[in-house]
């Protein structure tokens, strides 16, 4: 007799009742389609698009600002020429009796700026050239512009500077008297730096989202199906039961990781050269990990499922229905997410003092792998912290889950 | 040879909630006893506790000679149950669900699949076996669930209502197994409010309301007890009488 390919994946497993209750989750969540579009589709379709639609629409070189340009001064080609030198920005002529401010207003172009009849002779005969620019506060292309102008403008007063010095016979350095040389201790590429910023809270908050949905279905939504009574008259024990769910939703959070790092690796691959741009370094987008560094970023990116994953299943274990698990998780995803953004911006020296705290100390571990300056010591002992709350929250989860007043609550 | 069950001053309170009062009594190996009450009469707790789902507040019960607070694993190794709900899970196939719960029960794996088509055949569910139980009617769920119940051969069967909602010609199917389950030696406990099938199949009957037995004997000895002549005349009879009391 011919059986379907999931019936003989389950015949060759393990004679486990452990391996059964995972593969059992397992199956479940893979015939979901909802599901699987949240975990697999959205991560490989969206997190590209999320992380390169802005990197876009920020880079001025694929997306450059448009600017609209009223030349009343004929003498100042040497200035206009520097301007359309820049690849960033599209130079467009305008002509006088316009009104520009309508121009801008109206989204014609992102900027106008407006070069005076004086402005030359005012510049030639050692005085001082005003140019003006009219732009949208609102319009972040416009306010590149405006950065992209004031950086032409800047070279160009520079070179102005450098004339008149020299007509004077004055050495150019009389005003520029300090220099500055900037050394860090930790050399780390700029795309290591950005990753390091955000790759741990990525791994954190996916983590701690994709684990809502797998444990709020399989202990709250299995009360509500009424599965659970059935499955409770097997001989099996609460502690393998609680263990073999925990498992099936740590499995299912890990893939979903995976998907969503899949995700940022295709979105970053897709468009690496925007990353680059945006990271301010273009052709430096590489990242260089060890691979013992890359090893405690995996041990630690689990321990941080793990450890989301528990707490999610012992508060969805807690709820009454499907719909009050809901309300939980969302309310713990956001009260760890949340915090997540903020530890971002922290000193090293804050983040030390929270490398105690479950999940954000792994994250914290995280970031300093990626920045390949592990410290053991720091590493063992949040290893160790977090094996230990790993072991109270499933005992807690397990507790719970043996307790008939909270199983059978309606 | 030790009774099938014995229960001793069996009690279950939900908070102030007495749902199960005091029940001490026997039930032999071999026999298919009907337990019969009202709604709220205490007989799905009085079956949960037995199925070791729910711990007695007070008291203790043995099932097959094993005790149900003390070695609930063994116990359940040895019943089968259907609760009220069929409880599978609708994205399993029958063949799945089968094989899921025949796995957490040891059995072999070869066994388990030469059981798995056998049951399959017998219920007459070859073709549904790699459907999803979801896609299923209430019939054919419920024989998937009471074949989920069966299939590990337990001693024991508890059933919660088990033809309740289904077609003729499933309902007698279902009662052609629990009658068949008997004979090979197997004691079948049944909750059920269908009076005509109780009469139909019980060797034996207990009648709860309030979480106490009212009454409990053979319908013959019931009958007689009561002077009326079906089981729901002596039903209906027993429980006004409570009530009236």
């Amino acid at each position: 007799m011919k059986r379907p390919r999931s019936f003989a994946i389950w015949t060759s497993l393990p004679k486990s009742q452990l391996a059964d209750i995972v593969w059992r989750e397992f199956l479940d969540a893979l015939r979901d389609r909802r599901t699987m579009a949240a975990t697999i589709l959205l991560p490989i379709v969206l997190v590209p698009l999320s992380l390169n639609i802005p990197m876009f629409l920020m880079s001025p070189s694929r997306n450059p600002p448009t600017l609209g340009l009223l030349q009343l001064d004929s003498a100042a080609g040497d200035f206009t020429a520097m301007l359309r030198e820049i690849n960033e920005i599209q130079v467009t002529g305008i002509s006088a009796g316009q009104n520009i401010t309508e121009l801008v207003a109206k989204n014609v172009f992102d900027l106008v700026l407006v070069i005076p009849a004086n402005f030359s002779q005012l510049i030639h005969s050692g005085g001082k050239g005003s140019l003006i620019v009219i732009y949208d506060s609102t319009n972040t292309r416009s306010t590149t512009g405006v950065s992209i102008v004031e950086f032409v403008r800047s070279r160009y007063a520079d070179m102005i500077v450098e004339e008149r010095l020299k007509d004077l016979n004055v050495n150019p350095s009389i005003i520029e008297p300090v220099d500055l040389k900037v050394t860090s201790v930790r050399e780390v590429t700029s795309t290591q730096a950005f990753a390091g910023m955000m790759v741990p809270y990525f791994i954190g908050i996916v983590s701690v989202l994709a684990g809502a949905s797998f444990a709020t279905d399989t202990t709250a939504g299995e009360k509500e199906r009424r599965t659970l009574e059935a499955f409770l008259t097997m001989p099996v024990t609460r502690v393998r039961i609680v263990f073999g769910k925990f498992l099936g939703v740590l499995a299912l959070s890990i893939i979903s990781v995976f998907f969503d790092l899949l995700g940022v690796a295709i979105g970053v691959s897709f468009y690496s050269s925007l990353f680059a741009e945006m990271t301010m370094t273009p052709g430096t987008a590489q990242l260089s990990i060890t691979p013992s560094n890359l090893i405690v970023i995996a041990v630690f990116a689990l321990i941080v499922s793990m450890t989301g994953d528990a707490i999610l299943m012992a508060v969805c274990i807690f709820a009454k229905s499907f719909k009050e698990a809901q309300q939980y998780s969302s309310l713990l995803t956001t009260a760890f997410t949340m915090p997540m953004i903020a530890i971002m911006f922290l000193p090293p020296s804050i983040l030390g003092n929270l490398i105690a705290v479950p999940i954000y100390g792994p994250i914290i571990v995280m970031r300093d792998a990626i920045f390949n300056v592990t410290a053991p010591d720091r590493l063992i002992f949040c290893l160790a912290t977090s094996l230990a709350y790993l072991a109270i929250l499933l005992f807690f989860a397990i507790r719970l889950f043996s307790s008939e007043r909270i199983l059978f609550r309606v | 040879m030790e009774p099938a069950i014995a229960a001793e001053n069996l009690t279950k309170k939900f908070g102030t909630f007495v749902a199960v009062d005091h029940l001490s009594f026997e039930i032999p190996r071999g026999v298919v006893f009907g337990i019969l009450g009202p709604n709220g009469a205490g007989k799905t707790t009085f079956l949960r506790m037995l199925s070791t789902v729910l711990r007695p507040t007070e008291g203790t019960a043995r099932v097959l000679g094993y005790d149900v607070i003390r070695e609930p694993i063994r116990v359940r190794e040895r019943i089968g149950v259907l609760p009220e709900d069929t409880g599978l899970y609708d994205r399993l196939t029958p063949a799945e669900t089968l094989m899921f719960y025949g796995r957490l029960h040891g059995i072999e794996t070869a066994k388990l699949l030469a059981r798995s088509d056998s049951l399959l055949s017998l219920l007459g569910l070859e073709e549904k076996r790699d459907v999803k139980v979801g896609t299923l009617s209430k019939g054919m769920k419920q024989k998937v669930a009471l074949m989920r119940a069966i299939m590990h051969e337990p001693e024991a069967l508890f059933l919660d209502e088990p033809t309740s909602g289904l077609d003729v010609m499933s309902a007698r199917e279902i009662r052609g197994l629990i009658i068949d389950l008997a004979k090979r030696g197997g004691t079948v406990l049944l909750s059920t409010h269908n009076l005509w099938e109780a009469q139909q199949l019980c060797n034996l009957v207990a009648i709860m309301n309030k979480g106490g037995i009212i009454s409990i004997g053979t319908v013959e000895e019931l009958g007689s007890m009561t002077h009326e002549k079906t089981l729901e005349d002596v039903f209906v009879h027993l429980v006004r009488g409570e009530v009236e009391r």
